[in-house]
């Protein structure tokens, strides 16, 4: 079994990262997003959001569909499987880590204590 | 960009929780939530209901109220795709099985109608007018399955759409005496339905209302 340290440390860093995090949440309640209302609701300026998607998407996250509405050109995305299955893992770890924070705490301050002396 | 834990500004689980809430609402008026569409079908049974009764209607008359519940189903689709999807549209996670169920069940329902029209035909007359009227008729019904699995796919709108569709099926065709025998039998459980339904469309209006506000919340913060 991991102990709460463990766990910290081995959380996904591609999910763990705030603006990822909150992108994936979103997509995960719903089948296609729009750029835009993703945009909106992460309050993230375009240039980061895309950023984030392509580092998503290289991973195999995040699924993006192009298409035109009319004559503008717009973007969709979808949660991958894999996307999906890595937020679970990643809550699910998070939730053992926090579980276990007095020990990582207690486990910190005898490594310091060490360093000390 | 890189892959670090940045411990500051890390979302909260409250905030996280909250932007799933959002998300996950927003998404309903996207398919199961229908707001003022409902509200619009629910009027129009009773309009219907009412009208179709009289022995006064005309023929055009029939045909101007035939095509009413497809006008209703198109203002629909308007309201999920554009008004109700005011900042990019958001799909709510498809429900296969239960849309297949209503296209089945629809699919009987129309396969029942076209039975007991056919038969009533069948012991008339042959005339090129009667024949007309029937094609029409069992046009409209066969494709009732398609339209339910397609476009009514909350509870409510399934039950007043298909009954709204086979009154538009016999006032299109110009049999007014039929379509008015089905508004006098299955009316009044139509008008049931269409007013519990006009009370869920109000509902759930005011609440992408409270939606709207939230969002544009966001967005001056932002």
């Amino acid at each position: 079994m991991r102990t709460g340290i463990e766990s910290y440390l081995s959380l996904d860093r591609l999910v763990h990262e705030p603006a990822r995090l909150v992108i994936l949440t979103i997509l995960a309640e719903a089948e296609e997003v729009e750029f835009r209302f993703l945009e909106k609701v992460s309050g993230l300026t375009k240039g980061n959001l895309s950023g984030h998607i392509a580092r998503l998407e290289e991973v195999g996250y995040v699924e993006v569909v192009k298409f035109f509405r009319g004559k503008l050109p717009a973007t969709s995305l979808k949660i991958t499987r894999s996307g999906r299955s890595a937020l679970k893992k990643y809550r699910k770890q998070l939730n053992d880590a926090l579980q276990h924070r007095p020990t990582i705490l207690t486990a910190m301050k005898k490594r310091l204590q060490s360093m000390s002396s | 960009m890189n892959d670090t834990v940045s411990a500051e500004c890390h979302p909260s689980r409250e905030e996280l929780t909250a932007v799933q809430k959002l998300t996950h609402e927003y998404a309903k008026f996207s398919r199961d939530a229908v707001g003022l569409g409902h509200v619009f079908g629910g009027v129009l049974v009773f309009l219907l209901v009412s009208l179709v009764g009289r022995d006064s209607l005309s023929p055009w008359e029939g045909v101007l109220l035939g095509i009413t519940p497809f006008i209703w189903i198109i203002t629909k689709e308007w309201l999920h795709r554009s008004y109700y999807q005011f900042s990019g549209r958001v799909t709510q996670p498809a429900k296969r099985w239960h849309d297949l169920i209503l296209g089945i069940l629809a699919g009987l329902i129309a396969a029942l109608t076209v039975a007991i029209l056919l038969a009533h035909r069948l012991a008339q007359a042959f005339s090129w007018n009667l024949a007309l009227k029937t094609t029409v008729c069992v046009a409209i019904l066969l494709a009732m399955p398609y339209l339910a699995w397609r476009y009514l796919r909350a509870p409510y709108e399934f039950v007043t759409g298909v009954f709204l569709l086979a009154l538009s099926a016999f006032l299109l065709s110009g049999d007014l005496r039929i379509a008015a025998r089905v508004a006098g039998t299955l009316g009044i459980v139509a008008e049931i339905v269409a007013l519990v339904m006009i009370l869920a469309g109000f509902a759930e209006h005011m609440k992408f209302l409270k939606l709207r506000r939230k969002m544009r919340a966001l967005k001056e913060q932002a």
